[in-house]
């Protein structure tokens, strides 16, 4: 089997994200619920290069496309929808973080006139 | 209603970029015998925060806009913090009459209530615009959700007790709060009831507040945060 370049090149960088990512799990830097997705991409990623042709036609034939180019199309639109759901879910979340944060300076700077009058 | 009854109410008025009104809204209130005014400053770009301290009321100053929930939730922190015994909200657009404050209070007095909402649809002519009624019509559908029945869900004209400052908690930053107070007072068992109001309408008041696009993304926000609830 020869082997070409894509197929070393991809899965080391999945392999590199993904320790990436272990690494800051483990120092508390980010939790597993964020990593997950990215690594499963890195995965399916990885997958795909190292059996290109086994794969997309796997996918084609379980998704009963005709083509595996539009099964591995198909698919990555699905990952980016996803990828849309989750960033806005974060964006969210920071807003959230914000106005919080908002409130609490308000309050605390109310608190601060009180004492210096 | 007793002077004494009066210096217990705070009166909180949420306002982004409202220069142009602040000054009389307070000055009417003032005039009207209520001494604790606060004009929560929703990160105001133009002199409101400056007009308000001029006319001599309290400034909650958020440094940026986070939108009238915020503001609101603001509010009733800094009521909670300060063991406010009864709190009013009120726009800072100049729509509501500070002398209708009477009315929210002999209300909750009378029917033993937690949260009065001032309606405009309890009287018999409402002067509001066709387009708003159709809005709020709309949006009181939104209380349902929560089981919750109001002719008025985004009144912005409220009166709140001890208890309900000291048990609302919100979490929405936009204009869906109305309707997540009613939902929340609902779920705490709190006694919600409404009362008639007027309300002038300007030019001025109808370019603020809500249009049918903030509608729909109130709509959103209501519904994505009930599922989160559950």
């Amino acid at each position: 089997m020869n082997i070409r370049t894509f197929q070393i090149i991809v899965p080391l960088l999945s392999v590199i994200f993904i320790l990436w990512q272990l690494w800051r799990v483990y120092n508390f830097k980010t939790k597993w619920k964020s990593v997950w997705p990215g690594a499963l991409f890195a995965v399916f990623i990885s997958i795909i290069a190292l059996f290109p042709d086994a794969t997309t036609n796997w996918l084609a034939k379980t998704l009963d496309f005709k083509s595996n180019v539009n099964a591995i199309i198909f698919v990555l639109i699905g990952f980016l929808f996803a990828a849309v759901i989750i960033l806005y879910d974060l964006y969210k979340r920071q807003q959230k973080t914000i106005t919080k944060l908002t409130i609490e300076l308000s309050l605390l700077m109310a608190d601060k006139d009180d004492v210096d009058s | 209603m007793s002077m004494l009854v009066k210096d217990n109410i705070w009166i909180f008025l949420p306002a982004y970029n409202e220069a142009t009104v602040v000054r009389d809204v307070i000055k009417d209130l003032k005039s009207c015998g209520y001494k604790n005014i606060v004009v929560v400053d929703d990160g105001s770009t133009d002199d409101t925060r400056k007009f308000t301290e001029e006319a001599g009321a309290r400034v909650l100053h958020l440094c940026i806009n986070r939108g009238v929930g915020a503001a609101t939730r603001a509010a009733i922190l800094f009521a909670k913090r300060k063991g406010v015994k009864f709190m009013v909200l009120m726009d800072a657009d100049g729509q509501h009459y500070p002398s209708e404050i009477e009315k929210l209070i002999n209300e909750l007095q009378k029917q033993k209530a937690d949260i009065v909402i001032g309606s405009r649809f309890l009287e018999q002519k409402s002067k509001m615009p066709f387009s708003r009624i159709i809005y709020n019509r709309i949006a009181n559908m939104f209380t349902y959700f929560g089981k919750s029945t109001v002719t008025d869900s985004q009144s912005g004209f409220r009166l709140l007790n001890k208890v309900a400052i000291d048990n609302l908690e919100l979490e929405l930053d936009a204009y869906g709060i109305c309707t997540e107070m009613v939902w929340k007072a609902n779920t705490k068992k709190l006694n919600l009831v409404e009362t008639p109001i007027k309300v002038l309408y300007t030019k001025y008041s109808q370019s603020k507040g809500q249009n049918l696009m903030r509608g729909v993304q109130t709509a959103y926000r209501l519904i994505k945060n009930r599922l989160y609830e559950h």
